[in-house]
């Protein structure tokens, strides 16, 4: 062992330097270097003292400040991974060179003309080759890093380049980020691994990359031959600035598809929310085109659906009930979620089973370098999320877990005056990500969710989602990819009436499912990628049954026979690029649905409305005996047409099918709606949309805005009866209508995306209507005339600005027009057969008021040094500022002959919370 | 600051129902038909109304309208207004099998209206109306069945109204033949008369319509063989059989479309809760305008009737006397005391107060010896203050 030790003449009190040198080549060497407040010129300058290597870099490039290490026998890569880490910083050995770059100059604002210019520059330096050193030291001022070897008969003119796109602070790959050569057509996006692949021309590259939340990246490359390049690409100090905005996932100029929206989890923390949560869901309903039942409603309506047409997924896996506590907070831990996709236009072939829209939500891919965590405290909930790597690179476990406190509150502050209501929640998630060689990656999550409440009665309310979801997945080369993905989920709901009456009863209900499905991926060239597979998923569904509490209850055991039924898809797509023009998204869908026993179904006379009276013969089935089944083909179809870079538009046609309906009596959705499997009573529901959108940036990008228009046809949409009973009813189709739906509608966002002002204003005017007609009077609504639906609410604007006061300090709100919901008015009074009535309006004739609110919120960051335990910011926001008092459903209720109105109201003051947020 | 939040956001959370004014001015003046003609000879009727503001409590009766009904047979029936809003056929008539009616109304706006035609539903008349004991919802008590011919066809769907009368007899301890009354001397004093009532007010006799539609058919009892629809329940512990007890049941037979127009009548009452409100809206019913789409409410019958009467009393069935259904206070008052100077309560002027105003307590007894009297509150001391002493011609 060769010690070496070395004294600085120029700035230091003391260093030390120990080198090791073995018998190998020289990355493959140990080396000892210690040194204490030393400039990164000097230490650069340290090590090639004392080695074979010799450091290329620009000195006014790198930062004045200081570091003090100790490595003892470590590698060179290393050493400078470890001393560079928090820098900006890259370097890049080749042979015995290290060239240090900064590649974090960021040009806020380009010089006009400058693509052009570079344009220009850059198409010329591609012709020239070879390259001449100085050439590029004059066009990048010496910071370049050469891939391949430099040969004199290099005859291919373009080179695979590629490699991992990782982020600097927890190693993490970056999905979805653009990797492109500027000034040129050559571009692509990192896949969950973030891996990439691209092919570059010979000679001098530009090569940047963006995605939001990070900072750009530009590292000029000459280009010989092929080579990796890896990225490492620091999260946005100034990612507050950076927005909250939501982009459509990858270019929304580019993709194909009309209605996606991509919710950015980060832009999530500047909005003021109810209770100092952040929530996903919330944010994806103030998108035009989505529409929320109010506060105290987990429900929404996208582009006049019913609340139960949205497939809400969590990794792959159906989540039934995505929501707290009435839908005041949404059941997916904010600090677990990776990324979240709207499919509210146009849904991708694979996915199906629901009329209205796809909600995506991945759970974040586990940080495989080191333990961190994050967590947030306010009055009313805790939540800590912690990500565990248990083999470095390879596996790792991500855990969170939320819960509130607000029923221990509850009781602490009302100890003399004991009231009955309660209501309290939790959630836990675990994800375990391994990855199995290069090719191979295993994801494995588990959820489980629990709600349990009472308002003012006896009655106690519970539910709970369970999911269990495994993903595999496998590339066999660049081209094919596959990915195998099993799940199954439940739901379930209890009503527990425990009073001091007889009557005492547990009421429960649950439905199960289990899903395999395949999706493979082909590129078979530029011009077209396909996506093909099958999926196939089984309903069990238990509608319940009711129990006696204890001996003195009078309430009779009674069950429902178990219902299931299986569901199942094969699908194509491709995403043909006809030219550079125009891109063609085509899929088409074969679904085929199989009700299946064993059970009873009846058989109804057709010449009378459905009712238990006009039941003609009931039939047995055995078990897994088929009852009926019904196939549909769907077809997935959407065409985008550039106008230019920066403009497009696109065009869609998407028509749906759903086998499996809520049973909701209500407005809104509620916790306890039970779900029903079409049957032969029951026929599934489907819908055909026709969209249409203009996308287009302005100003540099700094401004995003779509329109997009929508006319969407339904067909035998599920209504009810008056006075529906919809729990535990053997013959529940004889409560059930089903009818026309028709829906349309202009939605407009305008989001900006940089500067210290940023947001979004979106606007959407929309209508949904329905016709319930029959040739019998008693299943005939509005005298089978269409009639606006529960929720149509045509005008609704949303307003959600943040403003950057300083790098710590940042302000934002939030306001919310909806029109009210429509509601059937009582319209007077009269007496029949001596029987006092109330006289209803036409159904849904009338309106409740309209819907406003306003928020307003200041999130205070920590200090920004560098060394500290835990980064953390405080939220404090006020909900309602303005107190609206914003009726949720106005009823009306006949009381001893006395016609009496009630308005249900969920926050009709100001809420001020405050929150306290960290990450480690 | 930290406590102030909190009980802010648990009151806005739990305070979530209130109530809400009903707006009037969403009210529409809708004509209400209700059209029954039956199968009894008789003066049959069809009354008109309009319906009225949610908070407005006389009826609107529609007046002036011309009303007949014509069979299949081309035969008219005329109707003319026996009093506001009610209209009597000219002659005494009845609904005949195998003939259809239709209803025709022409308002003194010059409005027209119409009926589907119906027919006569098929006869079945109750056969046996009788009382059980039964236990529902956890609570004991009588059950009142009709029941009807299982083996009559076309008769599924019933309608049951009934009259109930039960006696009340206030509590022996306060039955008392005198009366008392105050005559006022000079300087505020007063005298207390005691006089034999004029009438027996010890025992009265409350007559009470259903209030809900009571309805039945024949898919929704088990056995077929007994077609026994319940009609009315009484718990073991309700007053009304405190004494003897009459129901008069009257049945309809309904058609089927007539069966659901009820049905969803009744289905729209009440609201179960929060989370399971009912779906409210229009009801259609058979009757509609003939020159415009205007909304009318109402349904022609032409039903086949039948009724019968039952006695019965809590005694019949051994459960224990149901309670008065008043508590009794009972006031033991000394005409001389007329200080509170010795520390206790003067008794004159309360026996001044309480024989005063809207509701004077009734004399029970006096003491033979001093001028200690007994009161009782009206309730408990005359039943004619809560009902009427006039005995029914069919008791």
């Amino acid at each position: 062992m060769d010690i070496k030790s070395f004294f600085s003449k120029l700035h230091l009190l003391f260093y030390t330097f120990f080198l090791t040198q073995m018998m190998f080549a020289q990355l493959d060497k140990s080396y000892s270097v210690a040194f204490s407040n030393l400039e990164l010129k000097d230490v650069f300058i340290a090590i090639e003292d004392n080695s074979n290597f010799s450091f290329y870099f620009d000195e006014h490039t790198l930062d004045k400040k200081t570091y003090s290490k100790n490595y003892s026998n470590q590698s060179i890569h290393f050493i400078l991974k470890d001393l560079l880490q928090a820098t900006s910083v890259n370097y890049f050995i080749r042979d015995n060179d290290i060239i240090i770059t900064n590649n974090s100059i960021i040009r806020r604002n380009l010089p006009i003309n400058y693509f052009k210019e570079r344009k220009d520059e850059v198409a010329k330096v591609i012709k020239n080759t070879p390259i001449f050193q100085k050439q590029f030291i004059s066009e990048n001022k010496g910071n370049y890093i050469i891939i391949g070897k430099e040969s004199s008969d290099n005859s291919d003119s373009k080179h695979k380049v590629y490699g991992y796109v990782r982020d600097q602070e927890t190693g993490r790959p970056i999905a979805d980020l653009l990797v492109y050569i500027k000034g040129s057509s050559v571009k692509t996006t990192t896949d969950k691994n973030g891996y990439y692949l691209l092919k570059a021309p010979t000679g001098l590259n530009v090569f940047e990359t963006k995605v939001i939340g990070f900072d750009a990246i530009k590292k000029s490359v000459i280009v010989y031959g092929e080579g990796k390049l890896d990225f490492i690409i620091k999260e946005s100090t100034e990612r507050l600035d950076e927005v909250i905005v939501t982009s459509k996932k990858n270019d929304f100029i580019k993709e194909a598809v009309v209605g996606i929206t991509n919710i950015d989890i980060k832009g999530i923390k500047t909005i003021p929310l109810v209770l100092g949560d952040r929530d996903i869901l919330k944010i994806a309903t103030t998108m035009p085109g989505v529409k929320t039942a109010g506060e105290g409603s987990y429900g929404f309506n996208v582009r006049g659906g019913k609340a139960d047409q949205n497939l809400i997924l969590l990794d792959n896996a159906i989540i039934y009930n995505p929501s707290h506590l009435f839908g005041m907070f949404s059941a997916i831990n904010p600090f677990t979620t990776g990324s979240v996709n709207l499919y509210k236009g146009s849904i991708s072939a694979d996915h199906g089973g629901r009329l209205s829209s796809v909600i995506d939500m991945e759970s974040k891919s586990v940080n495989k370098k080191e333990f961190s965590g994050e967590g947030s405290i306010s009055p009313i909930t805790g939540n800590l999320v912690l990500e565990i790597p248990l083999k470095e690179d390879k596996v790792g476990l991500l855990t969170g877990f939320r819960m509130t406190y607000s029923d221990w509150l509850l009781k602490s502050i009302t100890k003399s005056e004991p009231i009955k209501s309660h209501a309290n929640f939790l959630d836990a998630i675990l994800r375990y990500d391994h990855a199995i060689g290069d090719k191979t990656s295993l994801k494995a999550t588990a959820y489980y969710s629990n709600d349990a409440f009472s308002i003012a009665s006896d009655s106690t309310y519970k539910y709970s989602n369970r999911i269990a979801s495994l993903e595999l997945k496998h590339a066999f080369n660049t081209k094919n990819k596959a990915s195998f993905q099993l799940y199954n989920s439940q739901y379930q709901f209890n009503i527990i009436n425990d009073g001091n009456y007889t009557d005492n009863f547990d009421f429960g209900f649950n439905i199960n499912e289990t899903q395999f499905k395949t999706l493979f991926t082909k590129t078979i060239n530029s011009k077209h990628k396909i996506d093909y597979g099958l999926s196939s998923k089984l309903y069990i569904i238990n509608p319940g049954e009711i129990n006696p509490l204890d001996a003195n209850s009078d309430v009779l055991f009674r069950k429902q026979a178990q219902e299931k039924g299986l569901e199942s898809a094969l699908f194509i797509s491709d995403k043909f690029k006809i030219n550079d023009k125009f891109l063609l998204d085509l899929g088409i869908r074969y679904s085929y649905y199989l009700s299946l026993g064993e059970g009873i179904q009846n058989v109804y006379d057709p010449n009378y409305p459905l009712s238990e009276e006009t039941i003609l013969e009931t039939r047995e089935y055995g078990n897994y005996e088929k009852i009926k089944s019904y196939g549909n083909p769907e077809v997935r179809a959407s065409i985008r047409y550039a106008i230019n870079p920066d403009i497009s538009i696109k065009a869609a046609y998407n028509n749906t099918v759903q086998y499996i309906h809520m049973m909701s009596s209500n407005t809104t959705a509620s916790p306890v709606d039970s779900w029903k499997l079409s049957n032969l009573n029951i026929a599934p529901q489907k819908s055909d949309q026709y969209s249409l959108g203009l996308f287009s940036y302005f100003k540099d990008k700094t401004y995003e805005f779509s329109l997009e228009g929508y006319y969407k046809k339904m067909k035998d949409i599920l209504d009810f009866k008056v006075g529906a009973e919809l729990l535990l009813n053997e013959n529940l189709e004889t409560e059930l209508l089903q009818g026309e739906g028709e829906a349309y509608g202009a939605e407009i966002l305008l989001k900006k995306k940089k500067g210290k002002l940023n947001g979004w204003i979106g606007y959407s005017y929309s209508r949904s209507l329905m016709k319930l007609d029959s040739e019998f009077l008693v299943d005939r609504v509005n005298d089978g005339a269409y009639f606006p639906t529960n929720h149509d609410r045509p005008h609704d604007l949303n307003v959600i600005a943040n403003y950057k006061l300083t790098k710590r300090y940042s302000f934002s709100m939030n306001f919310v027009y909806q029109t009210g919901r429509p509601i059937t008015y009582p319209v007077g009074r009269y007496t029949y057969a001596g029987i006092e009535q109330v006289l209803y309006s036409d159904r849904n004739q009338y309106r409740i008021p309209d819907y406003y609110r306003f928020d307003f919120g200041i999130n205070i960051e920590g200090n920004h040094k560098v060394k500290k335990l835990a980064h953390s910011f405080w939220n404090i926001s006020v909900y309602n500022v303005f107190g609206r008092n914003n009726p949720y459903s106005i009823y009306f209720v006949n009381e001893d002959g006395e016609i009496k109105a009630y308005k249900t109201l969920i926050f009709s003051v100001p809420i001020p919370t405050i929150t306290y947020n960290f990450k480690f | 600051m930290r406590i102030i939040l909190l009980i802010v956001i648990l009151f806005s959370f739990y305070n979530c129902v209130e109530p809400h004014r009903i707006e009037t001015e969403t009210y529409e003046d809708v004509l209400i038909i209700e059209g029954r003609i039956n199968d009894v000879v008789s003066v049959q009727k069809i009354k008109l109304s309009r319906a009225q503001r949610i908070e407005q409590i006389d009826e609107i009766s529609e007046s002036n309208a011309t009303i007949w009904i014509e069979d299949s047979h081309q035969e008219v029936f005329s109707f003319h207004e026996s009093s506001n809003g009610v209209y009597s056929s000219n002659i005494e008539f009845a609904a005949q099998p195998d003939t259809s009616y239709q209803l025709f109304i022409s308002t003194s706006d010059g409005k027209r209206y119409e009926s589907q035609p119906v027919d006569l539903t098929t006869q079945n008349a109750i056969e046996n109306l009788y009382a059980q004991t039964e236990t529902i919802n956890g609570a004991e008590g009588v059950q009142i069945y009709a029941t009807v011919n299982s083996n009559a066809d076309n008769s599924e769907f019933y309608r049951y109204e009934f009259e109930e009368t039960y006696e009340s007899i206030i509590p022996s301890e306060y039955l008392s033949i005198f009366d008392i009354r105050i005559e006022n001397g000079l300087y505020g004093e007063f005298d207390l008369i005691i006089y034999p009532k004029d009438e027996d007010d010890s025992t009265c006799y409350t007559t009470e319509n259903s209030s809900k539609f009571i309805l039945s058919n024949v898919f929704e009892v088990a056995d077929d063989n007994n077609l026994s629809f319940p009609v009315n329940f009484l718990e073991k512990t309700n007053h009304k059989i405190r004494n003897r007890y009459s129901i008069l049941v009257k049945q309809y037979v309904l058609t089927r479309d007539t069966y659901f127009f009820y049905k969803t009548l009744r289905d729209l009452g009440s609201v179960e809760n929060l989370l399971l409100e009912t779906q409210p809206g229009f009801v259609i019913g058979n009757v509609h305008s003939v020159d415009s789409d205007e909304k009318v409410i109402g349904f022609f019958e032409a039903n086949s009737i039948s009724s019968k009467r039952i006695f019965l009393s809590y005694s019949d069935f051994d459960f224990p006397k149901p309670q008065y259904p008043y508590e009794c206070i009972v006031y033991t008052l000394d005409y001389n005391d007329n200080t509170s100077l010795d520390g206790d309560r003067n008794d004159r002027i309360l026996i001044k107060s309480i024989l005063s105003g809207q509701k004077p307590f009734r004399f029970v007894e006096k003491d033979l010896t001093q001028p200690i009297y007994t009161f009782v509150n009206p309730e408990c001391g005359d039943c004619t203050t809560y009902s009427s002493n006039i005995i029914p011609e069919f008791w």
